[in-house]
């Protein structure tokens, strides 16, 4: 009994050493300016010239900001398209090309292609790939007789249209993750599947997904924050049009705090997402059963 | 993984399918980085073309030319690489460090460190980059400050307060913690009753086991340093220390954009990316080599 | 004690790098600030002046700066390019490390002047015996806040009526000057196949141009005491008008001109017949539309012989937070206030410059491209000076007209709800000091 606790003491002691360069960093870095950031959020804060406490003043003002809201439904909405079809396509992706056949490498460049190219080069060719009268799109819709919409432009399509164009853009990087952990997949699992004569769906559901749990969770925690933090791309494709359907949070943050130097309004708006993003999480941890495989 | 059983036919045939579905994939992802290649090769006056030309008929190394006497290339380049490398070696170090002592080492706090590091990440950025300006101007005995922080310029303008603050960056400990997590435990256990040191069991026998993970990592926090924009640029204020990024951003102005340099500059920047995803390749397929630890 | 805080920890995480990762390539380089200061070359002030152009626009400004340095031995300037100029600025302005000359988008005036963090120049202007007459008074009016003058404008632009000469011949027609004239012309101009749109006959992508039809319309963005004014009879006849060119004459299709904005210009391409559009971007179209012949002409005039177009450009400013208030002003004034210098700036960048006696030059009376703009500058208006009228703008009457564009909101609906969000946003941006 005692000797256990001895091992426990001294496992404790080597983590809290293994953790330290780790945690003195963020400390620094991370949680002085978090803190700092949510006295903001109680303050008139405007980066230039004010920094008065203001109580639940900016709390407030969120109830009535009927456009804040509004973005926060958009960037629902997109996650819960994008966040699955995003863990989908990159598992599928990676399994198709886990295997040591010729070629496999040059397509796996391939694939991960889109995350190196520039956003601007990005969002060019889509928009013209997009395009309701020259686009390649709606060329290859109207062969089979149905004239396509203008994506973009359009309220009801042009959320859709960022869902591509950001699953193009992620799915490269999340396959490699997928393709690292993959490789942590033990063959003596399969091999003994074999022999006890599963199938193949039997031994992706039974071994791969299953083992595959901690790195579902990270692929599908970064997208959950990626999604709702959504800003760059459904910006360079849509500057936040049509009529708003594409406006994000984070969208507004920047423009209350930089542009209209709102900084403590737009802090206040920041935690509210980061509450929402944090809800989404621990509701993913929930239906993956993530934690509890992993501990 | 592999085909089991079935004719040669059957196998030809599931081949065939296999780089048919691969191939049309590869198209979708290389067709905009296929689109920059050619802007940055066409003369001015074809790459407003329409419809777009995807076998131009005269090619020009003009924009080549023009990109890298607009820029200093080699400079930024050099810059851009000691900061992207520092973040790499750093984030792999502390991340593996880390990651494993909340995946493999039981201490009291192992879940709240984690979960509060793992909430930072879900606050957007924008709004502490200004608290954390503050206080990296307002570190002690850095850039002329006293032991109270005043005085000086803190880590502003020098590359230490860039490399800094990613060091340990929250994803990298979130993902090795994620893969360490894949691995047995009974290495750990066996190892200890072998009287191996703590540091010893992590950097011998759990991390070369992570190779996929590293490899994966690398790339990616690579990438991040390499492509990061808005930090740098307001870190730094000496246009010697400039960044690949913020060169690249030479050919905007007045609301207009020289697209040929742009592109051929863009893709120069990306070429040290995809060198080290071609390099790191390798590490994807290593067969795990624990299988037969256990037996 | 966040101090103390900041101090421990820093200390043990110094010791810890150096400890952990000693192979780091470092770079220390901590001591080299190449900013301000009287610096190495004898008693000459050095200057930072801050822009975000880089490219041409670099070296445009820096033909400037050159010349400048070379005309007097007391002051050196040099130019920095920051990229995110306006993020780079709020981190630096209270941090100490503002500029002693910065590079304007003149619209930001209402919004920063109150903050303090502009330096007045009322007092150069009178010293210098420099005439306010000598600049748009619009141009100064969007510098201005409070009866204080904070810059001088650098450049000035309006939108004006581009159109294609090749296609209006074909049509045989001549360049639109009402809107009853717009409309005949975009009608006849443009081309349908079937559903597919081939050419627009005018281009109606922007909708944040709503606010020079409402001046051709004879109303105006906002009220005297800063509400929304477009919910009337003025904004009505614009939004008919727009309906009359998209459903009636079919002269547009929403999403047109999308994709051949940025990589493949509609109006160079001859996509677009007749667009309004700037003189920044006459040297992109003579650069890509090696067969385009275009023409220019002022806007067309509204219903009732209301002429309105919306004047924008960039000044010059000294941040408060300057060590050098007055050499920076010598700077600026030798640059926007003098008509060689003014018209060597015009000429170096192709821009109207904001001192008038420059544009007395033949170079800009007697070029066709020029001529029409100086034409629309005669009574183009600044937007309105409410610190809250860009996101009005785009955050509630752009959303607005879009839906009405395609049909999914009444002509009245749009206008009210244009005004309910459009005059909340203005409250909650209104800045109280």
């Amino acid at each position: 009994m005692a000797s256990m606790r001895k091992v426990e003491r001294h496992e404790a002691r080597t983590a809290y050493v293994f953790i330290t360069p780790t945690v003195l960093l963020f400390a620094v870095f991370t949680v002085i300016p978090v803190v700092m950031a949510l006295y903001l959020s109680f303050t008139n804060y405007d980066v230039l010239s004010r920094n008065d406490w203001v109580g639940l003043e900016n709390y407030r003002r969120l109830i009535d900001d009927s456009l804040l809201w509004k973005t926060f439904k958009n960037v629902f909405l997109y996650s819960i398209i994008f966040v699955p079809l995003n863990i989908i396509i990159s598992l599928l992706l990676s399994m198709l090309l886990s295997r040591a056949w010729r070629g496999v490498k040059l397509f796996r460049t391939f694939y991960y292609l889109p995350t190196l190219t520039s956003a601007v080069a990005a969002a060019t060719v889509w928009i013209w790939l997009l395009h309701p009268e020259f686009g390649l799109v709606n060329g290859l819709l109207s062969y089979v007789g149905i004239t396509g919409p203008a994506w973009l432009s359009e309220t009801s399509t042009a959320m859709l249209s960022i869902v591509m164009l950001t699953l193009w853009q992620s799915v490269g990087s999340n396959m490699i993750i997928y393709l690292a952990g993959l490789q942590g997949v033990p063959d003596y699992l399969y091999e003994s599947a074999r022999l006890d004569g599963a199938n193949k769906w039997a031994s992706f559901r039974y071994i791969t997904w299953p083992q595959l749990r901690p790195t579902t969770f990270l692929v599908s925690t970064m997208a959950i924050i990626g999604a709702l933090q959504l800003f760059d791309q459904a910006f360079v494709l849509t500057q936040g049009g049509p009529a708003n359907v594409t406006k994000t949070p984070v969208y507004l943050i920047y423009q209350q705090g930089f542009n209209q130097l709102q900084m403590g309004y737009a802090s206040a708006q920041a935690f509210v997402l980061a509450v929402a993003i944090l809800i989404f999480s621990l509701i993913n941890m929930r239906v993956s059963k993530a934690e509890e495989s992993i501990i | 993984m592999g085909v089991t059983g079935g004719s040669a036919l059957k196998q030809g045939l599931y081949k065939l399918i296999f780089y048919i579905v691969c191939i049309l994939i590869a198209v979708v992802m290389f067709l905009p980085f296929y689109w920059s290649l050619l802007t940055s090769l066409k003369p001015d006056d074809e790459i407003f073309a329409m419809p777009i030309q995807w076998f131009p008929k005269h090619l020009t190394f003009e924009h080549y030319r023009k990109a890298f006497s607009t820029v200093p290339f080699a400079l930024f380049f050099w810059n851009s690489l000691v900061l992207a490398v520092s973040g790499v070696l750093a984030n792999l170090f502390f991340g593996s460090l880390s990651g494993y002592a909340f995946a493999k080492l039981r201490f009291r706090l192992n879940k709240p460190v984690f979960r509060v590091l793992l909430a930072a990440m879900m606050i957007p950025g924008i709004v502490t980059m200004i608290p954390t300006v503050y206080v990296m101007r307002h570190i002690p005995f850095a850039g002329g400050n006293d032991i109270f922080g005043g005085g000086g310029n803190g880590l502003m303008n020098s590359f230490w307060g860039i490399i800094l603050p990613g060091a340990s960056g929250s994803f990298a400990v979130f993902f090795m913690r994620q893969f360490f997590l894949t691995l047995p435990s009974d290495m750990l256990e066996m190892a200890r009753i072998e009287g191996c040191g703590e540091f010893k069991i992590f950097w011998r026998i759990y991390l070369p086991l992570t190779r996929p993970a590293l490899a994966t990592l690398s790339i990616f926090t690579f990438q991040a340093g390499w492509n990061s924009f808005l930090w740098p640029m307001i870190v730094l204020n000496d246009p010697d220390k400039a960044t690949i990024q913020m060169g690249l951003q030479a050919f905007s102005y007045n609301f207009q954009t020289d697209y040929g340099p742009m592109m051929a500059g863009a893709l120069v920047a990306i070429l040290p990316i995809l060198v080290l995803f071609l390099a790191l390749q390798r590490y994807f397929v290593q067969g795990i080599a624990f299988s037969g630890i256990k037996g | 004690m966040k101090k103390g805080l900041v101090t421990a920890l820093s200390v043990m995480m110094v010791a810890a790098l150096a400890a952990g990762c000693s192979g780091n390539s470092g770079q220390e380089n901590a001591a080299n600030e190449g900013k301000a200061g009287s610096g190495s070359s004898g008693k000459k002030t050095e200057l930072t002046f801050w822009g975000d152009w880089g490219g041409e626009g670099q070296k445009q400004f820096e033909t400037m700066v050159d010349a400048f340095n070379k005309s007097q031995d007391k002051i050196h300037v040099k130019y920095v390019l920051q990229q995110d100029m306006i993020t780079k600025f709020l981190t630096a302005a209270t941090n100490g490390g503002a500029p002693d000359v910065l590079f304007w988008d003149r619209w930001r005036t209402s919004l920063y002047a109150p903050k303090n963090v502009l330096h007045p120049v009322d007092e150069y202007l009178t010293r210098d015996g420099i005439s306010k007459d000598d600049f748009y008074s619009e141009s100064l009016t969007e510098l201005s806040h409070d009866n204080k003058l904070y810059g001088l404008p650098l450049t000035v632009d309006a939108r004006a009526l581009f159109y294609n000469k090749k296609l209006l011949d074909e049509a045989g027609l001549q360049p639109p000057a009402t809107w009853d004239e717009l409309e005949q012309a975009a009608a006849k101009l443009t081309k349908w196949n079937g559903d597919k749109l081939e050419v627009a006959g005018f281009s109606m992508g922007d909708l944040g141009l709503f606010n020079m039809y409402l001046q051709q319309a004879g109303g105006q963005m906002l009220t005297e005491d800063g509400k929304t004014n477009f919910n009337n009879e003025q904004g009505k006849q614009v939004l008919e008008f727009w309906d009359r060119l998209m459903n009636k004459d079919k002269v547009y299709k929403v999403g047109f001109e999308l994709g051949l904005g940025e990589g493949q210009d509609a109006f160079v391409t001859g996509k677009v017949a007749m667009l309004y559009s700037g003189p920044w971007m006459l040297s992109t179209y003579n650069k890509y539309g090696k067969d385009l012949e275009y023409g220019i002409v002022p806007p067309p005039a509204g219903p009732n012989g209301d002429k309105g177009s919306v004047m924008g450009g960039f000044g010059l400013v000294i941040p408060e937070g300057s060590k050098h208030h007055d050499e920076a002003w010598e700077f600026i004034k030798w640059w926007t206030a003098n008509k060689d210098n003014a018209l060597l700036w015009a000429k170096t960048s192709l821009n109207l410059p904001g001192f008038k006696p420059s544009m007395e030059d033949p170079f800009f009376q007697d070029d066709p491209q020029w001529k029409p703009f100086l034409d629309t500058l005669e009574f183009a208006k600044i937007r309105p000076a409410h610190p809250g009228y860009s996101v009005m703008e785009t955050d509630a009457l752009a959303p607005n007209l879009q839906l009405n564009q395609q049909n999914k909101l009444s002509i009245e609906d749009t206008l009210k709800k244009a005004q309910e969000q459009g005059d909340k946003m203005l409250e909650d941006n209104a800045v109280v000091k």
